[in-house]
């Protein structure tokens, strides 16, 4: 589904690949932390990544189970491929949730949670329910971040330094 | 599936109104508009509120609606199908029969109306419905709801309640939406609708 501005029409939902692609850039760079609330997260990509030539279409499924040295992601990257579905794990001390992130329109499609230890109905739903916005309040923040960085000119460094970092792997 | 267990998985509305709800409204809103209030077992599609720990509760006023300064419920959503071809066959024997009984050689179209709307309330009175249920967190402080399912039939369902009971528009979370309703510096939002690809 075409992202489309309310004053000129314009097409801009390469955004939201764009996003998705720079939460990777993050990771890769060592900027995978977050404050939620006060409490220190951090992310980190696992399994899948679905990346998407955004000219051609088409499409490159990556499933691995160690991303860090995962070639073919570096290959996606080296070619200017951008991500189109994202699978994420949040972490803090205590949580850890898996969230899936995809565009076309930019979305959660997944949450999945540390099975709760409340018994209470009403307890196991207000922890529940606290899960579902603590990964909302990630994601609102992570787009914050972006929205930030995408349109000063620290985002011409930021994409510098990514090259830098992948001219090294 | 949902807050109580399995996937947690929900999706993000907004709305833009600037309204504000005692516990007692909310609640007396949600009976107005409760599943049970409304179902008629002749409609394809019935829906309403119920109490998210539902069908243990059934009442509103039993059941528990605010949990830590959120409210919780849910949508009950009833759909009917008719299979077509049951329906062609039924139609055309009520055809045969009503010409016999009324001893005419033909139908009109009001005749033919008639019996297919005689037929499809029929129809949808004997079958079983297919049931959802969509799980509603309302965060009221702001202005956002989670829901459980964004399919079509259940967004639709889900706005329509919303606008109904408590005269809400909702409408879909998006990367913009996000940004706008977390940034203070609005000149970012325009500058964002201006950018051009980053062409990694």
């Amino acid at each position: 589904m075409a992202l489309f501005t309310d004053i000129n029409k314009r097409d801009v939902s390469f955004l939201e690949s764009e996003f998705l692609t720079y939460l990777l850039m993050r990771f890769f760079t060592g900027d995978n932390s977050v404050n939620i609330n006060g409490k220190d997260f951090f992310y980190l990509p696992v399994k899948n990544i679905v990346f998407t030539n955004e000219s051609t279409g088409e499409k490159v499924a990556i499933e691995t189970e160690t991303i860090d040295s995962c070639k073919e992601l570096y290959t996606a990257l080296k070619n200017g491929k951008s991500v189109s579905l994202l699978q994420l794990q949040l972490k803090s001390e205590t949580v850890l949730l898996d969230i899936c992130l995809k565009t076309a329109p930019l979305r959660i499609t997944k949450v999945s949670a540390p099975k709760s230890l409340a018994e209470d109905y009403a307890d196991k739903t207000v922890e529940r329910k606290l899960y579902v916005k603590v990964v909302f309040d990630f994601y609102d923040i992570v787009i914050k971040d972006f929205v930030n960085i995408r349109v000063s000119n620290e985002w011409f460094d930021f994409l510098k330094n990514f090259k830098n970092f992948l001219d090294t792997v | 599936m949902g807050l109580y267990s399995g996937s947690l998985t929900f999706f993000r509305l907004f709305y833009d109104e600037d309204v504000t709800f005692s516990l007692n409204e909310i609640v007396e809103h949600l009976r107005e508009y409760s599943f049970d209030r409304f179902y008629d077992s002749s409609r394809p599609i019935n829906y309403g509120f119920v109490p998210l720990n539902y069908p243990e509760y059934t009442d509103f006023l039993s059941a528990e609606v605010l949990f830590d300064n959120d409210y919780v419920f849910s949508v009950r959503i009833d759909e009917k199908k008719l299979n077509k071809k049951y329906f062609d066959i039924k139609f055309q024997e009520m055809k045969k029969e009503f010409l016999e009984q009324n001893k005419k050689d033909f139908l009109s179209k009001s005749d033919k109306d008639f019996i297919k709307n005689a037929l499809t309330n029929k129809m949808f009175a004997e079958t079983l419905p297919t049931t959802s249920l969509v799980e509603i967190i309302w965060e009221t402080d702001k202005n956002q709801i989670f829901v459980s399912n964004i399919a079509s039939k259940s967004f639709e369902a889900v706005v329509h309640l919303f606008r109904a009971a408590f005269e809400i528009n909702l409408y879909r979370d998006s990367l913009f939406e996000s940004a706008k309703r977390n940034l203070t510096e609005v000149y970012k939002i325009d500058e964002l609708k201006n950018v051009t690809p980053a062409n990694f």
